[in-house]
């Protein structure tokens, strides 16, 4: 008998397992969950918080860590409403709040990559000033009557979802970015040892600070579909999106030490996420209850994620030929 | 009262494919100080870590006043009066004196911290030791010489009976080198002993009473100071007989591929003039702190250069940064692997490529050539490993080199600098290494290797330059490579 070691990497499939799972057990629990009204739903749901995903997605691949993004979005999402309003052309609006990302995310790359400020504390203080840029201009008013610009967040193509053909964009955008590009190569490098990668020749701070840059943009992205989704632009929803886009993350299997992580799985992560809240709505769980759940679920996709590391990689299962 | 204060018998201790100690014998006599000698590397260091519990020895006994003892950490070791004062100082630098002083063994009262007295007693031993500082300076605004001070006075003042001081002097001045050994000796007076390493030989012979040599982790001899000389200490300290495991080719060697002049870098190194052609290996030997990977690291842009001209191929080069140096053809094998080479939980595919997909133009990689490409390098340096795939954080030391070698290997070279290619590998693996650099040589690469292990830079070598504290002391050419001679440079004394 020839006994032959198969390795089977649990890891790399068990998100798929996971949501494969929860969606059976939900399916069982609650009659209205395998919908396809309230499937698309959670995919709705999910959008805004998955794009600022992929964003602190790849910064934390990177090693740091982006926590300017709510307030970003919220920031980014209702300017851009603003402009909107004035020049009357959605296009030009999205690409303003496009630039203005763009910005915000190189002053925050100026102070983390060029005067290497720690990112917590930089992109902290950028939470006030986002908040404070947009404020100071709308008085701390809300902006109504956006138009047209409810489209970015409400509207539908061939029956689907403008937020969920955002998201999906942006997953492409994030897993190609990562898989196919040498920048996404440097950020895993730049994450996995950031010394080793300068003296592998890397130029870390140039990747450091486009990484910021293009986090910025994927901020103002999903503030501009939040304020859609929203009708109104308000610059206080953005708030929270960047610890709901850590959670995301780190159930996503992305290390929070740098190095590893994939857009799909912060695309899972995220869709996880939703199916839990969803699920627990549902059932009509209470909303205070259902935070506990989420803070505890948090800690153990970490504490998973610290176990499989420490040598239980793989487990193995033995196959006879 | 035993004859000896501490004595060491038949240490032996081993790591995994390396045997750091082997049979190691040392007798130190109450009131006495006894320096023990040896090369980089030795296991001189292993052996302090044995005496103060930090490791376990495999084999052999030590005895403290005669009676057998057995540590499981610094902490049993300084209780039963053993105070070791490590090369690389241990304190909290914003913590004041008096606790540092007084870490992990404050006055309390009532459970609680007893400022007034902890600050009164730390006074006092301040004032005695006449050392002028507040017990509430921060430990942080001192002097290296007095925080070194400090940890003695610290020792003895929580009654020590042996201190073992690791290369007390590599890093204050001479002035300073002058008040520790005053200290010394009035605490040598008082009955105190003293384990002293060291390789600086005339600080030997001013303070030692006894005299150990330490090589390739045996002791060699031991006996009281005036039996030796620096001629016969250096003897015994490389007296091996080199057994022929190098694989050196003598292959035709061309024109001077790289020349320096006047390398400075302020406390770093002064001076270095150095040629490298090509089809050469070149050697830079010293001890450890001597500057050589200091030199280097400036060369490859890692490190700042204050001045100084490099010459590459007949062109100017100015080192800028790595990414400069490798797009002219420079390349370094860094130190540190672990910290400065591998990208750990990365693939061996993607550790190899990286710096290739830098030197390219585009955005985009081609990943089916990568791995092709990276596949055909690692089977050419014969990497073992279960897949390309393969995180290199988990493999072994030899193989994680061969793969940082497959990502230079990737590029053009005009000089390879290679820093301790060798480090913490074991001996079939050394020899792979060896003879890639062979191999490389042949093919025409300019190739400086610095190394602490003296076997192998005169087995490997065409020359060996040769620096002692930031200064180049020497350079041979092989037919007159001898161990005396590159031992006696690099401990040199620049004054």
């Amino acid at each position: 008998m020839n006994n032959k070691t198969k390795k089977f990497d649990i890891q790399k499939y068990s998100l798929i397992i996971i949501l494969v799972v929860m969606v059976a057990v939900c399916s069982i629990l609650s009659k209205s969950f395998f919908t396809p009204t309230n499937l698309l739903n959670i995919l709705k749901q999910v959008s805004v918080v998955t794009i600022c995903a992929f964003a602190q997605g790849m910064i934390i691949i990177m090693g740091d860590i982006d926590l300017s993004l709510g307030y970003l979005a919220g920031m980014a999402g209702t300017y851009a409403c603003i402009f909107y309003m004035h020049i009357n052309n959605l296009f030009v609006a999205f690409l303003l709040g496009l630039v203005l990302g763009a910005a915000v995310g190189a002053i925050n790359g100026l102070f983390v990559a060029h005067f290497n400020l720690p990112a917590f504390i930089v992109t902290l203080a950028m939470q006030q000033v986002c908040l404070g840029a947009i404020c100071l201009y709308t008085a701390g008013q809300n902006v109504y009557q956006i138009g047209a610009f409810k489209g970015l967040g409400q509207g539908t193509i061939l029956g689907i979802p403008v937020t969920v053909i955002f998201m999906v964009v942006m997953l492409v955008i994030t897993h190609v970015m990562l898989t196919y590009t040498k920048f996404g190569r440097y950020m895993y490098a730049v994450g996995g040892n950031r010394e080793a990668a300068n003296a592998a020749g890397v130029e870390v701070e140039k990747v450091r600070w486009a990484a910021f840059i293009v986090s910025g943009m994927f901020a103002a992205v999903a503030g501009m579909v939040l304020m859609g989704r929203l009708n109104a632009g308000i610059p206080t929803q953005g708030q929270g999106y960047e610890t709901d886009a850590i959670t995301a993350t780190v159930i996503g299997g992305t290390s929070f030490s740098g190095g590893s992580g994939t857009a799909l799985g912060t695309l899972l992560g995220s869709i996880i996420i939703g199916i839990l809240n969803n699920i627990m709505t549902l059932l009509g769980v209470d909303s205070y209850l259902q935070m506990i759940i989420k803070g505890g679920i948090i800690i153990l996709a970490v504490l998973a994620d610290v176990v499989t590391k420490s040598g239980k990689r793989s487990i193995k299962i033995m196959a006879s030929k | 009262m035993s004859e000896y204060k501490l004595e060491l018998k038949h240490i032996s201790k081993s790591f995994p494919g390396v045997k750091a100690l082997d049979d190691v014998n040392i007798a130190l006599r109450p009131g006495t100080v006894h320096a023990v000698v040896g090369e980089n590397g030795a296991g001189k260091s292993t052996l302090m870590k044995i005496i103060n519990g930090l490791y376990q020895r495999d084999e052999g006994q030590v005895f403290l006043d005669g009676k057998e003892v057995h540590f499981s950490g610094p902490l049993e070791s300084s209780a039963a009066g053993i105070a070791m004062i490590y090369q690389e100082l241990n304190f909290f630098g914003e913590l004041s004196i008096a606790e540092n002083i007084f870490m992990k063994r404050q006055p309390t009262s009532g459970g609680k911290v007893n400022w007034k007295k902890m600050y009164d007693d730390a006074a006092a031993i301040l004032k005695e030791n006449d050392l002028p500082y507040d017990p509430r300076t921060k430990i942080k605004e001192l002097p290296i010489a007095s925080i070194q001070m400090l940890e003695i006075v610290k020792a003895v003042a929580f009654n020590a009976q042996v201190i073992i001081m690791d290369e007390p002097t590599s890093s204050i001045s001479n002035k300073e080198v002058k008040i520790l050994f005053d200290k010394v000796n009035e605490l040598r007076a008082k009955g105190i002993s003293f384990l002293y390493i060291s390789h600086k030989m005339e600080e030997i012979f001013q303070i030692a009473d006894d005299i150990t040599v330490i090589r390739d982790g045996k002791s060699i001899i031991s006996g009281p100071a005036s039996d030796f000389n620096d001629e016969s200490i250096i003897t015994y300290m490389v007296g091996r007989s080199i057994e022929n495991v190098y694989p050196k080719v003598s292959v035709p060697i061309g024109e001077v591929q790289f020349e320096c002049k006047n390398l400075c870098s302020d406390g770093m190194f002064k001076d270095i003039s150095m040629t490298v052609r090509k089809g050469e290996i070149v050697g830079m030997a010293g001890l450890v702190g001597a500057g050589r990977s200091e030199v280097c690291r400036a060369i490859f842009g890692l490190d700042p250069l204050d001045s100084g001209e490099i010459t590459l191929c007949g062109r100017p080069y100015k080192p800028k940064n790595v990414t400069h140096a490798i797009k002219n053809k420079i390349l370094m094998i860094t130190e540190d692997r672990k910290k400065e080479g591998i990208i750990g939980v990365r693939s061996c595919r993607e550790n190899i490529t990286l710096t290739s997909h830098h030197i390219r133009k585009g955005v985009w990689m081609n990943l089916a050539k990568e791995k092709k490409e990276a596949q055909e390098m690692a089977e050419m340096l014969k990497v073992r490993f279960a897949g390309i795939e393969t995180p290199i954080g988990s493999l072994s030391g030899g193989n994680q080199q061969k793969v940082l070698l497959a990502r230079w290997l990737m590029l053009d070279s005009d000089l390879l600098i290679l820093d301790e290619p060798t480090r913490g590998i074991d001996v079939g693996a050394k020899l792979e290494i060896y003879n890639i650099m062979i191999d490389l040589a042949r093919k025409g690469y300019a190739i400086i290797m610095i190394s602490s292990e003296m076997p192998e830079l005169l087995g490997m070598c065409d020359r060996i330059y040769v620096m002692s504290q930031g200064y180049m002391t020497g350079c041979l050419d092989r037919t007159d490579f001898n161990q005396e001679t590159i031992m006696q440079m690099a401990i040199k004394n620049i004054d």
